[in-house]
Formats: C-alpha cells, structure tokens, sequence
C-alpha cells in the first residue's frame, strides 16, 4: 500500500481541486459498543478503479467498517473518506457518491421490480424524465430485463442480490460498498456476480465487496484485506496475501508417472525456486499447481477464530 | 421549485401504492363502513321512534332538523372514534416495519432526509385517513338530507376528523421510530392514543378525586385540550342547552361547559375545588365524569346578578351557522397557554359567591379564545413533536437487530 503517502492534504483541499485518486481512505477507524471493539484502529486505503475485497470471519467487524463508509454509523474515533467527502460533516455528499448494498436485501411485499427501482430513482433525487431510461438500463446490467415486471418477493435470492445492486447503481455512484454479495448464492450466481463486478470496475466504479470466504473473492479482487476482531491483519494482491504472512500455499506436483507431491511454500520466490528445482531434477512434471485449500488452510490459520 | 412541478414524495407514493395493493386496505374500509352503517341504523331508528312518539306520529320540520344534525354529529363521533382506531394500527409499523423487512437502510443511505421519509409516511396515513372519510360522506348524506346540518359544519367535521388522524398518526409514528418491533410500537402507539383519548379525561377526574380539601387545587383544564373529541365537540357546534340534539358530541359539550364552570368557580375563590358543582351535567346522569362527585355543596347561591334568562344567545341552536367557530377577538385573555379560566364578565370582578344556576355565563364563546383552538395548538404542537422526534430517529443509524 505505498499510495498512503499521496494523499496529504486536507479533505477540504481534495474535495475542491483535483479528484483525489482514493476512492476510499479509512484512518484509525475505531468503533466500540460499550466493552467491546467492534472495530479497531482500522486504516485502509482504496484506490481508485480497484475491486477490493475484506475478508474475515464472521464478527471480524466488516459490516461496522461498511456501515461507517455508508455514513450510517458515527465511529468512536477514526477518519473516513469517500471520494473525498467525509461523512461524518457531509453526508449527503457521501450518500451522491456510494451505492451501499447490505448484506441483507430487504423487499417491499407489493412492488414490482420496475417500481422498486423507480422509487430508489427518486429517493436519490433522480429527475423524473430520466426513469425509464435508468430502470431499462440498469435491468440489462443486472441481466433482469425478463423480470421488469416481477414482483419483488417472488424473485430468487440470486436475482433479489441483482435488484439489490440494481438499486445501489440508480444514482450512479462513484464507488460501491457490497455488504457480502455472494453469501447464499450457488455457484452459478456466483459466477454472474463476479462477472458483474468486473464489469463495473471497467465502468470506473470502485468497488468494495466483504465475504468470509477468501476463495469467493480472490480471482475477481485487485486487493484483499484480512479482518478479524475488528483488526486487520493484512493487505495486499490476493497472491501477496500469503507472502506477507509468512506462508502457506501447497503446491501439488504431478509427475508423468502419476506420483503426487505436495510442497508447502511461503513466497512466490520460494515457488520459483521449486519448480526450478524440479525441473533441474529432470523430473517429468505434468502439473504444477497451487491447491485452494492452502489458501483456506492460511485463512484458518490466520483469523485464529476468536469471534466465532 | 413550483409546488406543482415538484415530484410526488417517493416514500408517499410507493406506500400509496403498496397500501393499496394489500387486501388489508380493502377489509378495513369495508369493516369501518360497516360499522359506520350499522351505527347510522340504530341512531335512525332510535331517533325516528323517539320522535315520532313525540309528535304523535309525524316528525315536524324543526324536528327533522334536530333529528338531522344528532344523526351528523353521532356519526361524526363514531367517525372520529373509529379513526383513533384504524390510524394507530396502520401507522405504527411504519418505521418498524421497514426496520424489521431490512429496507430501513437502503433508504437512510438514500437522499432521502428523514424529514421526507417522515412526511411520506404521515401523508400516506393522511390519505387513507381522507379515503376513509370520502367514502364516509353518504353516509353523512343522509343527515344531510335532513337538515339541520349546513355545508360548512359538514366540511368542519370532515376537518376535524382529518386533523385528529394526522395527530394520531404524528404520535404512532413516533412509536414506530421508538420501538424496536412493530407489535411494540402497536401497543405504544394505542397506549398514546387512549392516552389523549381517555386518559386526558381521567386525569382531569383524578383530580378531584385526589385534591386534598384543604389545599384545593385549580382543574388541571390543560389536560383537557388533549383530548380530540372535545376539540372535535367544540369545534363543531354549541350546546343546545334545551337537549334537542341529542348526541355524544353534545354530551361533551355539556361536560366541556361544567369544566369550565369549576374552574370558574375556583377562580372567584369557590371553595371546595374542582368538584362538580353545577347542575346540568350531573342531570343527565350521564356523564362519564361521575366518578367525581361533588364533595362540597355548593353555598347559597344569590339570585343572578346579571339578568340573564334561560335563553341567552347560545340556547337556541343556530341550526345552521351556530359553531364554535367565533371571531376572536383581540389578543389571547390568559397568558397561560392551557388555561382556559375566563375573563370574568361584567358583575363579576373579584371573588365572591357566583351564580350557579340557571343559565350560564360562562360560555364558551365570550372573548376568549375557544376551547378548540387551544386544543388544536396543544395537539399541533404534539404532534408537531412526535414527528419532529421520528425524523430524529431516523437521522441516527438504524441499529442492527442480528
């Protein structure tokens, strides 16, 4: 995270000049409910244009963290920023740049989906004229044009997750805060999802995503970071991840004969040096790939479950 | 921007819409109109036998007119009852209703102030409320058709009905924003109702109950202005004084006039403190404030001072314009807001054994400004506050019930 140090000014200073290239800067966020720490002394920093993914277990503090970047909660002490806008004095001009989408979706019983969106149109002060187009459009993103006029509550819990984030783009925010997208989703929802998500980050929105599942996010993420008791425990690429906490990816090597190895390595550098090391040994390799439970084997490992 | 050309409030719109879409709408206007009906039954019959016994048979025009305006004004009171009761039910779940379907977030990170949402939701309330009362009007046709009831005391029943919905709305709402659940909120919110309702009664009636006789105190009459069927029986006609009108209405009436004869009486220094101690409500036995009966005699009462005979002004009911509704003259008498003690006409200046019988001075319309008016200040500012503290509520973030 060597991007801390570029921005130093003052909010003020970067909401008048240029647009700050953060999307998102969290410092010393802080937030207790009486004895306990909800969250702790958190600093983040997302740039501009990247998907970033906070992992942590249930508890870790991740919703508190989304709620204060969706100005719906006053930390105990601890800075936040949208795009240059703090809501803790202002607001509404956090509500202008973020589409939040809580974990839960909540459903109005007698809507349909066109109504549903059309009502978010004008709870953000969307001009009238301009809802057909909007609904139209944003249906097609979320790929429910077929279901414009569904009732909201006879949706799936997949395509109910889509309206969802339908409703978080009708403003057409700047950066998008996404409460656990893919919790409860199958695998083919989850795929859609992602997809989404990658298609939003090439629309030039930032998009901050939570999960507990650190394989949910690791192919559609920029950057990761690792929560749990309200601190975070590490930031980077989802690859760097492991390198920074000292291991814990197991290679599985194939050879033609069929023999299996497996390889604990801690950084990439290690991972070169084995696969050279193999290929010195002129040893037939078929296939030389990380297995996923390593990187769950490193969640575990890491968040040593305190909050469970 | 022009008030025309500015978007319908999004909250009120789509709670127009989805209200109307449940079947509950449908039943509780079908179950209120007949109610409503039933009532307007019963009261036809009753009135009409009694009246026709009195006239051997045929109902004269006067009496068409009586008949006529105690069927308004019965129906008016089984209206405003009714509301007080369909109201807090539809409007308590609306803060709590969305905290519990989880669409409570989405629209505080909205744009949307938490005044906007408040008043979408009032509105919403007040229009059902007006539904209600539109479809009401037939049957309010049917007084109407008898006379005795003009257009504008028709209009002003219709008003005071609307503003005692917009009250109890205001206060339900509040629970809502309060309550963590809505079967909470329901309970707060009929609590707050049967609050202005009854319990504004029974704590004037408390009083004298519990008022020490030694150490009398004055009426606690501020309580009074809560109750919106009093304002509703000021506001929309005077006393006949000759019960030619009968109806609940013109029963709070009556009481509305004994409060205010015992607080008079305290004011001039009658002993013995907010006793009863006029005669015309206790005869008509009727009263619910008979729980409260006079402990003191009243003292030799002096013949009037002031000739007044029976019939001053007020006595005959105007049948048409006749209301409450008079000019009020200069600035408000008392500078305390609630009280409604009276400048003491002329005759009457200082303490001093009072004239109790016959025909009263004390009416509601000397200068002072009427009870109603009072009463609709008071219940503006309470509900003015209940929406004032939900908007409040909505501005700190919802917390998270896991």
């Amino acid at each position: 995270m060597t991007t801390v140090g570029q921005v130093t000014g003052p909010s003020e200073e970067v909401a008048a000049g240029s647009p700050p290239d953060l999307a998102v800067k969290v410092e010393g966020l802080t937030k207790r409910y009486g004895e306990l720490f909800a969250v702790r002394d958190l600093d983040l920093v997302v740039p501009r244009g990247a998907i970033f993914g906070l992992i942590g277990p249930n508890g870790a503090g991740k919703s508190t963290t989304f709620l204060a970047l969706a100005s719906l909660l006053t930390p105990t002490s601890g800075k936040v920023e949208i795009a240059g806008c703090d809501p803790a004095t202002d607001p509404r001009g956090v509500r202008g740049k973020l589409g939040y989408m809580p974990d839960v979706m909540g459903v109005y019983d007698n809507l349909r989906v066109h109504e549903y969106l059309a009502f978010f149109a004008g709870a953000y002060r969307v001009p009238r004229t301009a809802w057909p187009a909007l609904i139209d459009g944003l249906l097609e993103l979320v790929d429910l044009s077929g279901k414009r006029e569904a009732m909201v509550d006879s949706l799936s819990r997949g395509m109910k997750q889509r309206l969802s984030l339908a409703r978080a783009l009708v403003h057409d925010p700047e950066v998008l805060v996404l409460d656990e997208p893919a919790s409860g989703l199958d695998p083919r929802a989850r795929v859609e999802l992602r997809e989404l998500l990658v298609e939003l980050r090439a629309m030039g929105k930032t998009v901050v995503v939570s999960s507990h599942i650190l394989a949910e996010l690791e192919e559609m993420c920029t950057e990761v970071a690792i929560m749990e008791a309200g601190r975070l425990l590490a930031v980077g690429t989802p690859r760097s991840i492991g390198d920074q906490l000292g291991g814990g990816r197991t290679i599985r090597v194939r050879l033609a004969g069929g023999e299996v190895q497996e390889h604990a390595v801690v950084t990439e550098g290690d991972q070169q040096a084995l696969l050279a090391r193999l290929v010195a040994e002129g040893l037939p390799v078929v296939e030389f790939t990380e297995t996923s439970s390593g990187l769950e084997d490193l969640f575990l490992r890491i968040t040593k479950g305190v909050v469970q | 921007m022009k008030l025309w050309r500015r978007p319908l409030n999004p909250v009120l719109a789509r709670e127009l819409k989805e209200r109307l879409r449940t079947r509950r709408a449908t039943v509780v206007v079908t179950a209120y109109l007949m109610i409503l009906a039933l009532i307007l039954q019963v009261v036809y019959s009753a009135l009409s036998s009694s009246a026709a016994d009195a006239f051997n048979g045929g109902i004269v025009a006067t009496q068409s007119a009586r008949f006529g305006r105690s069927l308004f004004e019965t129906l008016l009171f089984f209206m405003l009852l009714l509301v007080c009761f369909i109201v807090p039910g539809l409007t308590a779940d609306a803060i709590t209703g969305e905290r519990e379907r989880q669409t409570l977030v989405p629209l505080q990170v909205s744009l949307l102030s938490p005044r906007a949402i408040v008043s979408g939701k009032l509105l919403a309330s007040l229009a059902f409320v007006t539904l209600l009362v539109l479809a009401t009007l037939p049957l309010l046709g049917v007084s109407f058709l008898l006379g005795g009831v003009s257009v504008g005391q028709m209009a002003r029943g219709v008003a005071v009905v609307l503003a005692t919905g917009l009250v109890v709305a205001c206060l339900a709402l509040a629970c809502s924003s309060l309550a963590r659940r809505t079967q909470a909120a329901m309970v707060l919110a009929y609590a707050a109702t049967l609050f202005l309702t009854l319990g504004s009664v029974m704590i004037y009636g408390a009083q004298a109950v519990l008022d020490d006789e030694a150490e009398p105190h004055r009426p606690p009459l501020a309580v009074l202005t809560l109750n919106p069927f009093l304002a509703a029986a000021d506001a929309t006609g005077q006393q006949t004084f000759d019960g030619s009108v009968t109806s609940p209405l013109e029963l709070m009436r009556g009481l509305l006039d004994e409060v205010d004869r015992n607080a008079v009486a305290f004011d001039q220094g009658f002993v013995g403190g907010p006793g009863f101690v006029g005669g015309g409500f206790a005869e008509n036995g009727e009263g619910f404030m008979d729980a409260a009966p006079p402990r003191l005699a009243p003292p030799p009462v002096p013949p009037p001072a002031v000739p007044s005979p029976e019939t001053t002004g007020v006595s005959e009911t105007t049948v048409a314009g006749g209301s409450g509704e008079t000019e009020v003259g200069g600035a408000p008498g008392p500078d305390d807001v609630v009280s409604i003690a009276p400048v003491a006409p002329d005759g009457f200046s200082g303490p001093g054994p009072i004239r109790l019988e016959g025909q009263d001075p004390f009416v509601l319309d000397d200068d002072r400004l009427p009870f109603w008016m009072w009463s609709a200040l008071v219940l503006a500012t309470v509900a003015a506050a209940a929406s004032l503290l939900a908007a409040r509520r909505l501005r700190t973030p919802s917390t998270r019930t896991a």
